[in-house]
């Protein structure tokens, strides 16, 4: 039988016939099937042992201890730690993001050092010391050698740091500009107290917040929200807008930014005619007289915007609470001037009944360098002035500047004197772990690690109530090729013969501890270290030339023009002046706050029929230092001739999660200086609104 | 309506939320929280509404007033997990239950077709769908978390009140001859509730009264969402303002004054 | 005619014969690559040590949350007393030390057992069932068998089909839900 083609054809039939009796197609079937499922580009999901590690949040803002879930050691997502003090269990949204920063695009993966076309080119750890040593070997001793910029207020990295830049010849150490230190500079240079203000929480009844944003980015955040959660204090809040804090307290007041302090003074009188006066302070005389004089019922409506009977109840709630406590901030968190800080203190002393609740006077922190400047009062140092100085030739520009945990080109305003200052300093430093813009404008970049990555401490944050200590090992190794700064500066240091007294940042830290008594074991493991510790606050005065001169600048007639009260407003969803928004924080963003790449500026139908706006134009906001794009959102929420802007974005740098998103309102705000406290503020910039 | 009721059976235990909107901010601890737990990626573009994936997502509420006399609340809106579940009738596949003892509606990625037809059929919005791939950035994710599985294009999604937190503090129990019944309430909370910084999420089993959820589901302020369409959400919500609690059933201004329940 | 028509059968009949030999024994070992596990372990010898006597759980236990560990971590073989140092001088053994425990590397170990991701199964449920119920028994095994991977869809030959499970819950009265099984 030869093979034809009806020979193959009933063979290839049978075959196919066959087949159904066997595995082959029922298995193919099944098996194509779950080939299917498993595309090789889905990853898939890691095995092994479960655990939780604790660590600090260093990522700009509040800082407290958290909870690290682990898989086989890979930190996987990141939840409150109960047994913290600010934690309290609870979690604010940047934090809960951190661990999935730690891989963020930008992440800087070795030292850097840009060439002369503006590029960055790797750099060994090894050179780069060796580059830095040699520049500084020669300016030894000058003052002009070295300028450090430091963002994190609590770390006692800070200690090393300084002690390097002191042992350099300078005393050009900055912190960033920040609530707590306008309010630190009122409190030590004008009204002559001392300490840091602490602000009782767990002990108060009744909190009058009054713009500081305490249940979304003020303070100690998440522990504000946690006793707030707890009703352990019944909160007002007094602002622009209602900010995530006024949605959440239990009564909101529309006042006016600049009116917040007057609305204190307005406070204090009734609080005054009821008979209340206090002891042991200076000059309390003219300060009632001052405040009886400019702050009766009539006055107070005109200054403040809120009818008589609206102050008089919130003085007469203020007064029958047991331990009420005022909180004055800005809704930035920065660039407030002194007048409200001065207020709020004044009335905060007024009220404080007694030894619980109230504002408390906290000690500095304890310095384990004996011969290192001391923080507390480089804290008071003013940034923007030293970097007009130098942007505008007075003071010699420094040899080199390093930046530590700090974003100044993008926070600051008035960017364009930043740059000057930039320019005139002939080596930038950025110890940035991410590419921010900062690191973009920099020389070298020598990344220090994350903070899962490193040792870190951290010492009675803004905010706290008592004194309090935390401290955390790393929980993962560092992602990237990067050296702890603190450890890369006292290697520096060694080689330059700077006698800095500690071995290793570890050593300080645990060195720190045993200053305070506080158990290191138990610090590492969650635990934070707190005691009632309070410091005599000095020879308070409530008056004297510079704080009448204050008072009566604050109290001159506005200006009557048709601008809009710009209020910048800053959630933590947005990021911090440290850290952009995380690829995990997008998913917070409605579509009410942006759309088209505009950030929403929000105003009231009063306002926009005053200036003939309507809801979704297209809009420039124009001061005299330039424009932002945004885009214009109705909603009644806003006091009348108020714009509201959201802060946090216009980022250049960063990764394509925050970069050129919007604009960023940083970069028109008009920076004052005020009469008689000296402080550069810039958060009651009036704008213009032109259509696009 | 009534034939819905024979298809669902009543459990002991009854897996339920309470959410005080009174005390929510609108922080967005919860939507963080909950994409980092349940392995779900960033989004291309996260400013399309349309085509992002949130199980969990916080909705902004005003109460139509002019300033001065304008009120502001956040809603945060997981997963009803409703009694009578709209999304489970519709589902050609099966792919999404409501079986097991807890009442935690179920979704199961490899059956699921994409038709969407549950997307349509859930009043809540509580549904997403993925339409792409999940990109994470390179590196990004080796912190996926073992308890969810990553889910490829084509599939339907939604909250599951963080079920594998229940298996696992099932687990627990049974290794420590305990009821699983009769879990503790901080034996299993979801991560949105976990995360909550004001504790405006409250978690726990309805039919427990050692749970503080079941206290606050029969508060005077607790009302559901969409009540007249029969589904029985499991989600209550908490608010002393009436303009909130009237904006749960989309009220008329004139409509069905309320009478404030007896608690 | 009727000599064609009976042809006609024979190379039917064939194909049938063809495929059923191909189904039945060519096609199951062709679906199926054969692969070694990345170490050689050899139970046996383990179970009959001279300086200490181990049994199954002291490398396959529950945790104390009522998880099980699976197979041992590096963590467990290289503790005080076993692989921190060499035993012996075996090729397995130096393999071991030196590619895994020392560069802190995890065995890539093939799962004969290998479940797709979004399966979800909690030893201690079916802690009753003897382990070889459903694992192949190698408890006293000198050396690991071969892993059997299909080449379409990646999982082992012994990997239990969703009806297995299926079966087993409805017999013993346990819920058939689909979340009980899924993640």
């Amino acid at each position: 039988m030869a093979l034809d083609r009806r020979g193959f054809l009933k063979f290839a039939a049978g075959g196919i016939a066959g087949s159904l009796f066997t595995p082959i197609p029922w298995k193919m079937i099944d098996d194509v099937s779950i080939w299917t499922q498993n595309w090789s580009w889905i990853p898939n999901n890691p095995e092994g042992k479960l655990s939780s590690k604790p660590s600090l949040v260093k990522l700009g803002s509040s800082e407290y201890g958290i909870l690290i879930q682990t898989v086989n050691g890979q930190p996987i997502t990141a939840s409150g730690n109960p047994n913290h003090g600010l934690s309290l269990g609870g979690i604010d949204p940047l934090a809960a993001s951190s661990v999935q920063l730690a891989y963020s695009p930008s992440r800087i993966k070795q030292p850097l050092q840009k060439d002369s076309s503006g590029k960055f080119n790797p750099i060994s750890w090894n050179d780069a010391t060796k580059l830095l040593q040699e520049k500084l070997e020669p300016v030894k001793g000058r003052q002009d050698s070295v300028s450090f910029i430091s963002g994190d207020e609590t770390s006692s990295a800070n200690e090393i740091m300084a002690a390097f830049t002191y042992k350099m010849g300078s005393e050009n150490y900055y912190f960033p500009p920040s609530d707590e230190q306008s309010q630190l500079t009122v409190w030590h240079s004008l009204m002559k107290g001392s300490g840091n203000i602490g602000y009782d929480l767990e002990d108060s009844d009744l909190v009058l917040a009054m713009g500081a944003n305490i249940l979304d980015s003020w303070g100690t955040v998440t522990r504000n929200q946690r006793l707030f959660g707890q009703d352990k204090y019944r909160l007002i809040y007094t602002g622009p807008t209602q900010t995530n804090t006024a949605v959440g307290a239990n009564k909101f007041l529309p006042v006016q930014s600049e009116a917040q302090g007057h609305l204190a003074l307005a406070l204090a009188y009734y609080v005054m005619q009821s008979g209340i006066t206090i002891q042991n302070i200076k000059r309390f005389r003219e300060f009632y007289n001052f405040v009886t004089q400019n702050y009766d019922p009539r006055q107070s409506k005109q200054k403040t915007g809120l009818s008589e009977d609206t102050v008089y109840g919130l003085a007469k709630e203020l007064l029958s609470a047991q331990n009420p406590l005022i909180i004055m901030g800005s809704l930035k968190g920065e660039g407030e001037s002194g007048f409200p800080f001065y207020a709020a203190l004044c009335l905060n002393l007024l009220l404080k009944f007694g030894n619980k609740g109230g504002i408390k006077n906290l000690p500095a922190p304890p310095q384990v360098l004996q011969d290192s400047p001391s923080l507390q009062e480089l804290k008071k140092g003013n940034l923007y002035p030293y970097i007009q100085d130098v942007a505008n030739e007075n003071k010699n520009a420094p040899e080199i500047l390093f930046i530590y945990e700090a974003n100044p080109i993008y926070s600051l305003p008035n960017p364009a004197l930043t740059r000057k200052f930039f320019d005139k300093i002939p080596l930038k430093v950025s110890f940035s772990p991410f590419m921010d813009e900062t690191a973009a404008e920099s020389d070298l970049i020598l990344p220090t690690p994350y903070f899962l990555e490193r040792y870190d401490d951290s010492f009675t944050p803004f905010g706290s109530g008592k004194t309090n200590y935390s401290a955390a090992n790393p929980v993962q190794a560092p992602l990237t090729n990067s050296r702890n700064t603190p450890d890369f500066l006292l290697d520096l240091a060694s080689k330059l013969r700077l006698n800095i007294n500690i071995g290793s940042y570890k050593s300080l830290l645990q060195k720190k501890a045993d200053l305070l008594n506080a158990d290191w074991d138990s610090l590492i493991k969650g635990n934070m270290w707190t005691k009632d510790q309070f410091e005599d606050s000095g020879e308070i005065q409530f008056w004297n030339k510079n704080i009448e001169q204050m008072l009566v600048h604050a109290n001159s007639p506005a200006s009557n023009d048709n601008k809009l009260y710009l209020v910048p407003e800053n959630k933590l969803k947005t990021g911090t002046d440290t850290t952009a928004f995380t690829p995990f924080l997008l998913k917070t963003f409605h579509d009410e706050e942006f759309e088209d790449n505009l950030i929403y500026a929000r105003i009231n139908g009063k306002t926009a029929r005053k200036n003939n706006l309507r809801d979704k134009d297209r809009i420039h906001l124009v001061t005299p230092r330039g424009r932002c794009k945004a885009r214009i959102i109705l909603e009644e929420d806003v006091i009348t001739d108020a714009i509201v802007v959201p802060t946090g974005f216009g980022h250049t740098s960063w990764d394509k999660f925050s970069r050129n998103v919007g604009d960023n309102v940083n970069k028109i705000m008009l920076v004052k200086k005020e009469k008689g406290s000296g402080l550069i503020h810039w958060n009651n910039t009036k704008v213009e609104i032109e259509k696009i | 309506m009534s034939d819905m009721k024979q298809i669902h059976h009543d459990f002991e235990v009854k897996w339920g939320m309470a959410i005080d909107i009174d005390k929510c901010t609108g922080c967005g601890a919860c939507m963080v929280a909950c994409q980092a737990e349940n392995n779900i990626p960033p989004a291309k573009d996260p400013f399309d509404r349309l085509r992002d994936v949130h199980w969990i997502y916080v909705y902004k509420l005003n109460n139509g007033r002019e300033f001065p006399d304008n009120d502001v609340a956040y809603l945060p809106r997981p997963c009803m997990q409703c009694e009578h579940p709209t999304c489970v009738s519709v589902c050609p596949v099966i792919a999404t239950t409501k079986e097991e003892e807890g009442g935690i509606v179920s979704q199961i990625y490899p059956r699921c077709i994409g038709c969407r037809y549950c997307i349509a059929a859930c009043p809540y919005h509580s549904r997403v769908f993925n339409w792409f791939d999940p990109v994470w950035p390179e590196g990004m994710e080796k912190t996926l978390t073992p308890y969810v599985s990553v889910r490829p294009r084509g599939v339907v999604e939604k909250c599951t009140f963080c079920h594998h937190r229940y298996q696992k503090a099932k687990e627990e129990a049974y290794y420590q001859g305990k009821n699983h019944k009769d879990l503790e309430e901080s034996a299993y909370q979801p991560a949105c509730a976990e995360a909550c910084p004001t504790g405006a999420i409250v978690f726990g089993d309805l039919n427990n009264p050692k749970h503080q959820v079941s206290k606050l589901a029969k508060s005077k302020y607790a009302f559901r969402l969409l009540e007249k369409l029969g589904t029985e959400p499991k989600v209550y919500y908490l608010s002393q303002r009436e303009w909130v609690r009237r904006q749960g059933d989309h009220q008329l201004e004139q409509e069905n004054k309320e009478e404030v329940k007896e608690s | 005619m009727a000599k064609k028509k009976k042809d006609g059968i024979l190379p039917f009949v064939l194909g049938v014969i063809a495929i059923l030999i191909l189904g039945w024994w060519i096609f199951p070992h062709i679906i199926f690559s054969e692969q070694e596990q990345p170490v050689h372990f050899n139970h046996d010898q383990h179970m009959n040590l001279e300086e200490q006597e181990l049994k199954c759980r002291d490398c396959h236990f529950f945790r104390n949350d009522g998880t099980f560990n699976g197979r041992p971590d590096n963590e467990l073989c290289a503790g005080s007393g076993c692989h921190d140092e060499m035993q012996t001088e075996t090729a397995a053994e130096s393999k071991l030390v030196n590619q895994y425990l020392e560069k802190n590397r995890t065995i890539p170990w093939k799962s004969y057992q290998k479940q797709p991701d979004n399966v979800y199964f909690s030893h201690i449920y079916h802690k009753k069932f003897d382990c070889s119920s459903c694992h192949l028994d190698l408890g006293y095994s000198e050396k690991l068998p071969s892993y059997h991977e299909n080449r379409i869809t990646g999982y082992s030959k012994q990997t239990m089909k969703m009806h297995e499970c299926e079966r087993c819950h409805a017999q013993e009265g346990a819920s058939n839900a689909c979340f009980i099984c899924h993640k």
